[in-house]
C-alpha cells in the first residue's frame, strides 16, 4: 500500500519515511536561519534590539499558538504568565545572586505551575466565559505586579536586574543576547514543532474539534487542555525572563491586558494552527512601530480593526488564510 | 463612615447593573459575551464629557447626543461585526467582539484625544443630607436612571410586540422563527438596547469618575462581573449582582486596601464563574466536558 | 459480554431510564431500537461514560465500569459512535483514523515533546494501521489525505467508524449510524457491520431503520419511555404485540 503526497499534503506526511519535515517546520527553519541574517545585516544597534525583542515575543506567542490554535483555549491573560516570568526572574537574580539562566528557568517553571494549577478549573467553562475568566486573571495579576512593591517595584521605581551573565561570561551586550533568545527561541520552536507533528499537537486539535469524540477515542481531554495551558505559560514565563534581561529595567506597566491583546494578535495575523506563523505574526507586530513613526498613535485602532477583519473574514489567521488561498489556486491548475 | 460607603456602594453599584444589563441582554438574544461592551460605556462617558467640556453644548442637548452615539456604535457593531458569523465558532466570536472593542477603543484615542476629562454633574446644587449622610445629586440621577431605565425595559419586554419577540428568541431561536420574529432583528433590538443603557451609564458615570479612553474594558469587566455573579440573563440578577458588586468594592475600598479593590471583584468574578457559573439567581446549565 | 443491569437516570423530574437491562455479546450484533425519547441516546451516553447513572452497573467482560470517564471507558475495550457525526473536520482522513489508535499509544509526553525515535516508529505504526482500517472500511485513497470534512457525508460516515474500530475495541457502540444514507448506502453498512462482528466484536445497533437492524441483529432490544419493554430475536420482536403497539405501530402511521 502505498500513499501518494499530494502538494496540499498535511501533517500527517511529515511521519513518512522520505518526506521529513512539514511545512511549517521548513518555513520555521528558514525564519530560524533568517534571524541571524538579519542582525547582521542591520548595523543599526536599535534595529537590533528590535530584532531581539520580536524573537522574545516569538516565544511567548508560539506558547498562545499552541493554546489557542490547538487545543481552542482562549487565553486574554497571558500577560500574567510574562511578568510572572520576569518578576520571578529578576527576584531570584537580586535576591539570590543566582545564575541568569538558572533564574529564567525557574521563572518559566512558576509560569507553568500556575499555568497548570488555573487549569483545571478553568479549561471546564465555555469558551466566552473561559475569556472573560482569563481576562479577569490577567488584570487581578497585574494589580499585583502593580501593588505588590516589595516584590515587584510596582509601577516605580519598578525592577531592574543585573547584566546576563552565563558561566562567566558577559553576554549582555545585544550582540550576544541575541543568540541567548535564539537559542531559547530555537528550543521553543523545536518543542513546539515536535507537538504539532506528533500524537499531542493532533489530541489537542482533536480536542478543540470535538472534546465529545476525542474522550471517546481515548483522549483525557482534562489533562490535555491542563497540558496546554503548562506549555502555553511555560513559553510565555520564558520570554518574560528573556525580556526582564532584555530590559534590565522594567515596570508593571508592560505587563498590562495591552501585551495579552498584542500575543493574540501576532498568533492571528500569522497562523492558528502553525508554529511559523506565530513567529512571523511576533515580528510584523513588534517592528510595525519601527517601520512607522506615527503608529503608536493609531496602534490601537489598527490593531482593532485588523483582529475584526481577520476573525470574520480568514478565522484561521491572516498568513494561513492567505496561504490555504495559494495552495487552493495551485491545486487548481494543475488539476 | 459606614453610611457613606453604603452610599458610595450603592451608586457605583448602580452603574454596574446598568452595564451588566447590557452583557445580559445582548447575551440573551444573541448567546455572545460582548466583549467591546464596556466601549460602549466608555463613549458614552467620554462623549458626553468632550461635548460638555470642549464643545461647550448645553447638558440638557449633550446628555441625549452621546446616548445616541453609542446607540449607533452598538448597531453598526452588530451590523458590521457580529452579522452573518458562524455561531459555533466561539473563537471567532470572542475574538471580534474584543477586536471591535479595541476598534472603539482607538477611534476614540484618535478623534477625542488621551486626556482624562471631568465632566460636570448632571445638576449641581449641594449635596442632600439624610441625617449625617450626605448623598451627591448625580448620585441621585445615577439611582433614579437606573430605575427609569429598568422600568422602561420591563415595560417594553412585557408589553410591546418586539419584547415578546425578544424573550421568544432568548428561549428558542427555532420557535421565534416559526412565530414570525427574525433572530437578526431581535438581535440588532438587543444591541441598540445595549448602547442606550450602556452609553447612558457612561454618561451618569462619568462627572463620579471622569472619563478617559482606556477605561471601556475595566467597566466592561466590572459589568460583567454583576451580570454574572446575579445570573447572565436576567434583569432582575444584573441589578442584584451590580449592588452587591458596588457594595463589596466600596467596603473593600473602606476598610481593606482601595488598591486591591478592583482585584476583589475581579475575584469574586472567577469564584462565581468556577463555582456557581449560573449566577446566584440562575439555574444550573449543562456542564462541559 | 457487555452487560447493563439495572440502569436508572433521572434528568430532574423525567425519569429517563428506568431500570435498564441488556446484554450484548461480543461476535454478533445486538439491535436497540425504539421511538423518540425512549432512552437509547440517553442510554449510550451512560454506557460510554459521558453521563453518570444514578443506579445500576455496567460490566465489560465482567469488570464493573460504570462511573468510569470516556477515555477510561475507551481503555476498557467500549467505543462509540456519534448521532451528530463528531468528525474532526479540519483534520487529514487518515490523521482522524490515527486518533482512534490513541489508547495503544505507549511513548510518554515527554517522549513525545523530544521526538524520540520510539515516538517517530509508533507514528508510523499508527498511521499504517489507519490506512489498514481505511482500507477495510472502502475509503478511496484518494481520499486519505483530504480534509475529513470535505469528505461526502457518507464516507465520513465510515470514516468515523474506521476511527472507533482503531481503538481495537471489544465492543462497539454506533447511534444512528445510518442516518442521513440512502438505501444503497443503507445496506452496504449493515453488510460491513456483520462483518465487523465476525471479526470478534460485539456491536451494539442503536437505530432508527428498522429494517437495518432486524437484517443485521442477532438480539434486538426495545425501549420505551425509558425502559426495556421486549427482548428477543428480530422475528420474536417483529410479532411481540406490545412492541407493534409502543413502536412499530406509530412508525407505520
Amino acid at each position: 500500500m502505498k500513499l501518494t503526497v499530494s502538494p496540499a499534503a498535511s501533517e500527517s506526511t511529515a511521519k513518512r519515511p522520505g518526506v521529513p519535515l512539514s511545512a511549517d517546520r521548513k518555513l520555521s527553519l528558514v525564519l530560524m536561519v533568517l534571524f541571524p541574517i538579519c542582525t547582521f545585516a542591520v548595523t543599526n544597534s536599535f534595529y537590533k534590539s528590535v530584532l531581539v525583542l520580536s524573537m522574545i515575543n516569538a516565544i511567548a506567542a508560539v506558547g498562545l499558538c499552541l493554546m489557542l490554535g490547538f487545543a481552542g483555549e482562549i487565553s486574554i491573560g497571558q500577560a500574567a504568565f510574562y511578568g510572572l516570568g520576569a518578576y520571578v526572574t529578576a527576584y531570584l537574580a537580586n535576591q539570590f545572586h543566582i545564575e541568569p539562566a538558572l533564574a529564567i528557568a525557574a521563572g518559566a517553571a512558576v509560569a507553568m505551575t500556575i499555568g497548570w494549577g488555573i487549569s483545571r478549573p478553568l479549561s471546564r467553562l465555555h469558551e466566552h466565559y473561559l475569556a472573560m475568566a482569563t481576562l479577569a486573571f490577567g488584570i487581578i495579576m497585574y494589580i499585583f505586579f502593580a501593588n505588590a512593591r516589595a516584590f515587584t517595584g510596582g509601577l516605580d521605581p519598578g525592577a531592574s536586574v543585573e547584566r546576563f551573565m552565563f558561566l562567566g561570561f558577559d553576554l549582555s551586550s545585544m550582540e550576544r543576547y541575541f543568540w541567548v533568545v535564539w537559542v531559547a527561541l530555537g528550543l521553543s520552536v523545536l518543542v513546539a514543532g515536535n507537538i504539532a507533528s506528533t500524537q499531542v499537537g493532533r489530541s489537542l486539535l482533536a480536542v478543540k474539534m470535538s472534546a465529545s469524540a476525542a474522550a471517546s477515542v481515548g483522549v483525557d481531554v482534562v489533562r490535555m487542555k491542563a497540558f496546554v495551558f503548562a506549555i502555553g505559560a511555560l513559553l510565555t514565563g520564558l520570554s518574560g525572563g528573556l525580556y526582564a534581561y532584555f530590559a534590565r529595567s522594567f515596570n508593571a506597566g508592560t505587563f498590562g491586558i495591552g501585551y495579552s491583546i498584542e500575543l493574540l494578535m501576532m498568533v492571528v495575523l500569522g497562523s492558528l494552527t502553525r508554529v511559523s506563523g506565530a513567529i512571523v505574526g511576533a515580528f510584523i507586530i513588534t517592528i510595525l512601530p519601527v517601520v512607522f513613526e506615527q503608529f503608536e498613535d493609531y496602534k490601537t485602532l489598527v490593531f482593532g480593526i485588523t483582529m475584526v477583519l481577520i476573525m470574520k473574514f480568514m478565522p484561521s489567521g491572516l498568513v494561513e488564510g492567505v496561504l490555504s488561498l495559494g495552495e487552493r489556486l495551485l491545486r487548481g491548475k494543475r488539476n | 463612615m459606614f453610611q457613606q460607603v453604603v452610599i458610595s456602594g450603592i451608586t457605583v453599584g448602580a452603574i454596574y447593573a446598568l452595564i451588566a444589563i447590557g452583557f445580559t441582554i445582548v447575551f440573551s438574544t444573541v448567546r455572545v459575551v460582548n466583549f467591546a461592551h464596556g466601549e460602549f460605556v466608555m463613549v458614552g462617558g467620554l462623549l458626553y464629557a468632550w461635548l460638555t467640556i470642549v464643545q461647550q453644548i448645553p447638558l440638557a442637548l449633550a446628555i441625549p447626543l452621546a446616548i445616541a452615539a453609542c446607540v449607533v456604535v452598538a448597531w453598526l457593531s452588530y451590523e458590521l461585526c457580529l452579522a452573518g458569523m458562524n455561531k459555533d465558532n466561539h473563537i471567532a466570536q470572542v475574538m471580534v467582539t474584543l477586536g471591535l472593542g479595541v476598534t472603539i477603543k482607538g477611534l476614540a484615542q484618535v478623534f477625542i484625544g488621551k486626556d482624562t476629562q471631568f465632566p460636570p454633574s448632571f445638576s449641581s446644587g449641594s449635596p442632600l443630607m439624610l441625617g449625617s449622610m450626605s448623598i451627591s445629586q448625580q448620585s441621585i440621577w445615577i439611582v433614579g436612571s437606573l430605575a427609569v431605565l429598568l422600568g422602561l425595559l420591563w415595560a417594553v419586554m412585557q408589553k410591546t410586540r418586539i419584547g415578546k419577540g425578544m424573550r421568544a428568541v432568548a428561549i428558542n431561536h427555532y420557535a421565534a422563527v416559526l412565530m414570525g420574529i427574525s433572530p437578526k432583528r431581535a438581535a440588532i433590538i438587543a444591541f441598540v438596547f445595549a448602547g442606550l443603557i450602556g452609553g447612558a451609564a457612561g454618561a451618569l458615570l462619568s462627572p463620579v469618575a471622569s472619563a478617559h479612553y482606556d477605561n471601556g474594558m475595566f467597566l466592561g469587566i466590572k459589568g460583567f462581573a454583576a451580570a454574572i455573579l446575579g445570573g447572565l440573563g436576567h434583569p432582575i440578577g444584573a441589578l442584584v449582582g451590580g449592588l452587591i458588586l458596588g457594595l463589596v468594592e466600596s467596603l473593600t475600598a473602606g476598610y481593606l486596601s482601595s488598591a486591591y479593590k478592583d482585584a476583589v471583584s475581579l475575584v469574586l468574578l472567577l469564584a462565581i464563574l468556577l463555582f456557581r457559573p449560573q449566577g446566584l439567581l440562575g439555574r444550573a446549565l449543562p456542564n462541559k466536558l | 459480554m457487555l452487560a447493563i443491569r439495572h440502569v436508572s437516570k433521572r434528568f430532574g423530574g423525567l425519569r429517563a431510564l428506568r431500570d435498564v437491562n441488556i446484554e450484548a455479546e461480543r461476535s454478533c450484533v445486538t439491535g436497540l431500537i425504539g421511538p423518540n425519547g425512549a432512552g437509547k441516546s440517553t442510554l449510550m451516553n451512560v454506557i460510554s461514560g459521558f453521563i453518570g447513572a444514578d443506579e445500576g452497573s455496567v460490566t465489560v467482560d465482567e469488570a464493573e465500569t460504570i462511573g468510569l470517564p470516556p477515555h477510561r471507558m475507551c481503555a476498557s475495550g467500549v467505543v462509540r459512535t456519534f448521532q451528530n457525526l463528531q468528525m474532526f473536520s479540519d483534520m487529514s482522513t487518515v490523521e482522524v483514523v490515527v486518533m482512534g489508535r490513541t489508547r495503544h499509544r505507549r511513548a510518554s509526553l515527554a517522549a513525545n515533546l523530544l521526538m524520540t525515535p520510539a515516538v517517530r516508529h509508533e507514528e508510523r505504526d499508527a498511521f499504517l494501521a489507519a490506512q489498514d482500517l481505511l482500507v477495510r472500511m472502502d475509503v478511496p485513497e484518494s481520499f486519505w489525505l483530504r480534509r475529513a470534512g470535505d469528505l461526502p457525508y457518507g464516507f465520513q460516515r465510515r470514516v468515523e467508524i474506521a476511527r472507533a474500530l482503531a481503538t481495537e475495541p471489544a465492543y462497539l457502540l454506533l447511534d444512528e449510524p445510518a442516518a442521513g444514507l440512502n438505501d444503497k448506502e443503507s445496506s452496504a453498512l449493515g453488510e460491513t457491520l456483520r462483518k465487523i462482528a465476525d471479526g470478534g466484536i460485539g456491536v451494539v445497533l442503536i437505530e432508527h431503520d428498522i429494517d437495518l437492524v432486524m437484517n443485521v441483529s442477532a438480539r434486538v432490544f426495545v425501549m420505551d419511555a425509558g425502559t426495556v419493554i421486549a427482548s428477543g430475536t428480530p422475528s420474536e420482536v417483529r410479532s411481540n404485540p406490545d412492541v407493534v403497539a409502543a413502536y412499530l405501530g406509530e412508525e407505520h402511521d
